[in-house]
């Protein structure tokens, strides 16, 4: 065994070059695969915060905003709600030389913090540094990695323009959590004493219950276990998982699919050993076992090979990937990369499942593509695949379905390519005249290997049709994106707190915005923004507070939907997000509990693109007339002549304490952003682009030892390399129009699944179609024409070679 | 006003931190103006097939730093805290429990004029002489009525304790011997005591201990001859050590311990796995002017309790037993280990 096992990896020098394409596209893919899920785990492993050893498992939150004191005193009548742990939470941003950023400051009981801080951020020496006052009400913990533990700091608050004295301790966290008695946080920060949450500790049965007493008495409240919060706590997170794991997908396809042809390949060349060793009385079982051993020891050494490389390449780029994530999505500042099991099972199958594939089909399989009617067969069962996959996503995005649907497209893509080839190879059959006798001669390498063929056409249309599908949808996303900031930008200069964030909503300090009064003059008119974040149906959203959103000047949102006037002071507009994440129609009533007492009217759903949680979207009035201290988030200008602002700008940049942005800049650095968070993406599919031209090179490697002795013939018999080029050049031709065609619709398809089937679901942003088409075209022609360069260059490189091997008759007598 | 009304009107105000007029049932209930007190109840639990049980249950008031100018609902005056231990007898477990609440009508409340007190479903009250106590825990239920068989007694001088040499003290009194009944159900077990034994102790105070003070040893015992005891000691991160005790005849009738009385040797050490604290578990108490010497040992030795609120600290209070030349029950308490 070992003996033939060694004469057959000595048979690999005959073919180097493509063995050696075949490794290092299989490793790539495969490394691509890996490298991509280990990132896409660093968002699934538990951040510091969620490794807080707190003693509740479960969050009541109220559906439709805050929990009154009301509230809880209903719930509390409940035996299994009386233990509870209020809890309430905002961002503010401090002033200190040790902390000078966002804070989240989180008011909840201040007896069981106490506990919890000893327990997890303090060991026994650290306790005695810090001197508790374990019945101060007014005591506040800061955790941070920039302050000792036990120091005290006086830090002045933003949002609340008063000082707050804390003790510090020090502990590895990404961001400063300021903790404080919930007495403390509603005196502080709360207007009308309510809290976000109430926190338990409840097993399972114990939350079952809950859930069927909130059911069928308290409707109004939900019970969001922790784990599962932390899980789904933004769908940023959630979307950048689905992007990359689309990818990683992608990866591992293009992986089994080089895999596949490869074992196929090899199964061939030992075609002829192995009738030579059955006939010197080798069992077909011992045969089988060489065969599996060989094509184990590759597989193990792509693997292994694969997930070093993979490790490595992770490893030094991971700084890089926490700066890109935290440039463009979130704070990412993962240390830690976890080579989880099902990683290193998932590439495993992949080797498994194509040597399955190529086994199969080498032993049981070897008259396939001879006979046209089951290729017929084949081929619309592949289109209903594709149908299916499509119909599945337009009509039922959930996300299993879309994970099904993606596999039914791919593998009908498969199929189809592998049809393809045999139908064509059938079709060339009927070709008559002699200038395309080239082509003709291809007709019995494609009938003999079509799974080979149609598994290089599928990766290298895999390839192209994801560079086409990532362009239609970064274009359309882009265009939408723009043309939607073009006209919400109403004003020419917007002001905020040089803090605030989306996600961190940040005051403007009154003095502010007095001075910005005493700057602008009767010829501008200026607009106030008031943001209250909140929870609404367990998600976070916000309500915006516009000044007289029935203002016509307001009516450059851009409505989706829209009921006909006059409108009042409770009519409000949601964001289209909003509508689709909480199935609200026009028409419908909102009660925003805590926040507004009356219910709400939609009267419109407007585009948005803001936030993936959606918006509400309310008069100024409102907010002044329910909540007695409003948090002013930013000013913004409109002037009523064109030469106001120059003069204002300049004056603008000396005022400290604010940022401000004009309409362009915004519009600008928005795009900036925007087309910045798809270079990730870009990255990756060049790195497919690299596997496709690999891909190319085994292509032609594999046309070339297939027709090796054809080759020699026509070489022998006075053929010269040109015309020999010309010859390898039609099956390449074939195989690149083949692909390029079946590239578009890949593209197609693909972006369908990335729109309706991840985007859509993900954020609920309707995205409208714009294809490149300059991209559009060019990408299939390109491929093609890669196709016919990359091969011409292998044919008067290395290929022409081949035709010198031995013939028994030679008309030739000089080389 | 002169200096001489002023002078008097002064040492007036001064009265009631050196004495304390007792008025019961008043006395009973919550002292808001100390900054802690608590109602401890200790005892021994017979069940029906005669297995002696154990049991502590603790309700502890503690005065809050309230926010200024705070309309907050839970900026409360006080915080209560309670602790529920139960020694089984039959199996030697011991389990232990804890709640709190802030102080408010429906949570958490301590009545002012009779001994009333709850968080939420935790309870302990006073109807006349019959005392009710109630506890839910998550998987069980105590339920004991007792009834004083002894007068109230005060230690110290008319119930003010000290607890250091003459600057830190509480007021501080004892009902030595509750009798009663009771049951407890915990998971699919259930206990009928047909007879218990507690001792109640009452104490409030503003500043307990003195700086260099870390913990203390107390100790109730109720000896068979129908007479009982109560020493304490006060030990200070300096070695030095201040002990004073109350002894309590058979008709009620008591006498004042103090330093040069009471000798407490420990004998034997038990180090605890969770919290490495070592606790002597057995203990020569000699009175002196009584001419008693006697050991008191622990029952079980793992009858530590770690408690998590206002702030996590661990100690041992457990069921003991007495022996030499007397016999009885007794309850321990280590604190500061």
């Amino acid at each position: 065994m070992t003996l033939l096992l060694t004469a057959i990896f000595r048979d690999y020098k005959q073919y180097w070059l493509k063995i050696l394409c075949t490794i290092i596209g299989v490793i790539i893919s495969l490394s691509l695969f890996i490298v991509i899920e280990l990132f896409s785990y660093l968002f699934q492993v538990p951040s510091i915060e969620a490794s807080l050893n707190v003693p509740y498992s479960h969050k009541l939150v109220h559906n439709h905003g805050k929990i009154t004191q009301h509230d809880i005193h209903n719930l509390s009548q409940h035996p299994l709600l009386n233990r509870y742990i209020p809890y309430s939470d905002i961002y503010d941003y401090f002033n200190h030389p040790d902390i000078q950023s966002d804070v989240l400051v989180r008011g909840t009981d201040r007896f069981q913090l106490t506990a919890i801080l000893s327990d997890t951020y303090l060991n026994n020496e650290k306790t005695t540094e810090i001197d508790i006052s374990p019945f101060d009400l007014n005591e506040t913990f800061l955790i941070s990695k920039s302050c000792k533990t036990g120091s005290k700091i006086t830090m002045i608050s933003h949002l609340i323009q008063k000082p707050i004295q804390a003790i510090c301790i020090q502990f590895d966290i990404s961001q400063p959590v300021l903790l404080m008695d919930i007495a403390l946080f509603q005196s502080l920060y709360s207007t009308n004493n309510s809290v976000d949450s109430m926190l338990f500790s409840l097993t399972q049965s114990e939350a079952s219950q809950v859930k069927s007493i909130l059911e069928n008495q308290l409707t109004n409240f939900s019970l969001i276990a922790l784990k599962k919060e932390q899980e789904q706590q933004s769908k940023w997170v959630n979307s950048l998982t689905y992007n990359l794991k689309f990818l990683a997908f992608i990866s591992l396809i293009v992986s089994t699919c080089l895999m596949i042809q490869f074992f196929r390949f090899l199964a061939k060349q030992r075609a002829f050993m192995f009738t030579q060793l059955f006939q010197l009385g080798v069992s077909t079982r011992i045969i089988k076992k060489i065969f599996i051993a060989e094509v184990g020891i590759i597989a193990l050494f792509s693997n292994v090979s694969a997930l070093i490389i993979a490790y490595f390449i992770a490893i030094y780029s991971l700084d890089l990937f926490n700066q890109i994530i935290t440039m463009f999505y979130f704070k990412l500042s993962s240390t830690k990369l976890v080579m989880h099991w099902s990683i290193i099972l998932k590439s495993i199958l992949a080797s498994f499942g194509s040597f399955v594939f190529a086994y199969i089909g080498y032993f049981y399989g070897k008259a396939f593509g001879h006979h046209i009617r089951p290729i017929i067969k084949i081929g619309f069962v592949s289109l209903f695949f594709i149908s299916f996959g499509i119909g599945t996503i337009f009509y039922y995005p959930s996300r299993w379905l879309v994970i099904f649907s993606a596999i039914a497209m791919i593998s009908g893509f498969f199929g189809l390519c592998v049809s393809s080839i045999s139908f064509i190879g059938h079709a060339l059959r009927r070709i008559k005249s002699q200038r395309f006798v080239a082509f003709k001669m291809c007709r019995d390498t494609l009938l003999n290997d079509p799974l080979s063929y149609g598994a290089i056409v599928f990766v290298i249309s895999l390839s192209a049709g994801l560079i086409i599908s990532m362009s239609i949808f970064v274009s359309s996303f882009s265009n939408t994106v723009k043309s939607w900031l073009d006209t919400v930008t109403f004003h020419d200069i917007y002001i905020q707190h040089p803090a605030n964030t989306i996600q961190n909503p940040m005051t403007l300090p009154s003095e502010s915005i007095a001075l910005i009064h005493q700057l602008t003059s009767g010829d501008v008119k200026i607009s106030t923004l008031y943001r209250v974040p909140f929870i609404y149906n367990g998600y976070p959203t916000q309500i915006v507070f516009r000044s007289n959103i029935h203002d016509p000047a307001y009516s450059r949102f851009i409505f989706k939907e829209i009921l006909n006037g006059p409108f009042d002071l409770y009519d409000v507009v949601i964001s289209e997000p909003f509508a689709i994440k909480h199935q609200l129609q026009l028409g419908e009533y909102i009660q925003l509990n805590g926040i507004v007492k009356n219910k709400l009217r939609i009267i419109g759903i407007a585009y948005d693109f803001v936030s993936e949680f959606g918006q509400i979207i309310a008069d100024n009035n409102l907010i002044r007339s329910s909540q007695s201290k409003s948090l002013l988030h930013g000013v913004a200008i409109k002037a009523s002549t064109a030469t106001v602002l120059p003069s204002l700008i300049p004056e603008l940049s000396q005022m400290s304490g604010i940022n401000f942005a004009t309409r362009d800049s915004i519009i600008d650095e928005s795009m900036t952003i925007f087309n910045d968070t798809f270079s990730f993406t870009w990255f990756v599919v060049f790195l497919t682009g690299c596997i496709a031209i690999f891909s190319l090179i085994n292509l032609l490697t594999i046309v070339c030892i297939n027709r090796k002795n054809e080759i020699a013939q026509l070489w022998h018999i006075g053929f010269n390399t040109n015309r020999l080029t010309g010859i390898i050049l039609a099956q390449v031709t074939i195989i690149g129009i083949l692909s390029s065609l079946i590239s578009i619709a890949i593209g197609g398809c693909f972006y369908i699944l990335i729109v309706y089937g991840i985007q859509l679901p993900t954020f609920n942003w309707s995205i409208f179609l714009h294809i490149p088409w300059k991209l559009f075209i060019f990408t299939p022609i390109i491929t093609l024409a890669l196709c016919l360069i990359i091969g011409t260059l292998f044919m008067k490189i290395i290929g022409h070679e081949l035709g010198k091997g031995r013939v028994n008759e030679s008309i030739r007598t000089t080389n | 006003m002169n200096r001489f009304a002023l002078l008097i009107s002064i040492l007036l105000l001064c009265i009631p931190s050196f004495a304390w007029n007792w008025t019961f049932p008043k006395d009973h209930g919550m002292h808001p103006t100390f900054d802690s007190e608590w109602v401890y109840v200790t005892g021994h639990l017979t069940d029906e097939t005669g297995t002696l049980h154990g049991f502590q249950v603790t309700f502890f008031r503690h005065q809050l730093t309230q926010i200024p100018d705070s309309t907050s609902p839970w900026n409360s005056p006080h915080l209560y805290t309670a602790h529920f231990a139960f020694t089984n007898g039959d199996t030697g477990a011991f389990n232990h429990y804890e709640t709190m609440g802030r102080e408010h009508p429906s949570t958490a409340y301590g009545q002012r004029n009779h001994l009333n007190v709850f968080i939420k479903d935790w309870k302990i009250e006073m109807n006349g002489h019959k005392m009710a106590i109630d506890i839910h825990t998550n998987d069980g239920h105590f339920t004991l009525f007792l009834a004083p068989t002894k007068p109230i007694v005060f230690h110290g001088d008319n119930g003010k304790s000290y607890k250091s040499s003459q600057k830190n003290y509480s007021y501080y009194y004892s009902m030595p011997r509750l009798e009663g009944h009771g049951t407890y159900t915990s998971g699919s077990n259930t206990y009928a005591f047909t007879s218990a034994s507690a001792w109640m102790d009452r104490e409030f105070f503003n500043n307990l201990l003195d700086s260099k003070q870390i913990g203390w040893d107390w100790f109730s015992l109720q000896l068979d001859s129908g007479e009982d005891i109560m020493v304490f000691q006060v030990r200070s991160n300096d070695g030095s050590i201040y002990k004073s005790g109350t002894y309590i005849a058979k008709d009620g009738t008591t006498q004042s311990l103090n330093s040069k009385d009471i000798e407490l040797i420990p004998i034997d050490y038990w180090v605890s796995d969770k919290s490495q604290h070592r606790y002597p578990i057995e203990w020569q108490i000699n009175l002196v002017s009584l001419n008693k010497s006697f050991t008191v040992s622990a029952r079980f030795q793992n009858q530590e309790l770690f408690n998590s609120v206002p702030f996590p600290f661990f100690y041992w209070e457990g069921q003991s037993l007495v022996s030499g030349s007397e016999s009885g029950r007794a309850y321990l308490e280590m604190v500061g280990y």
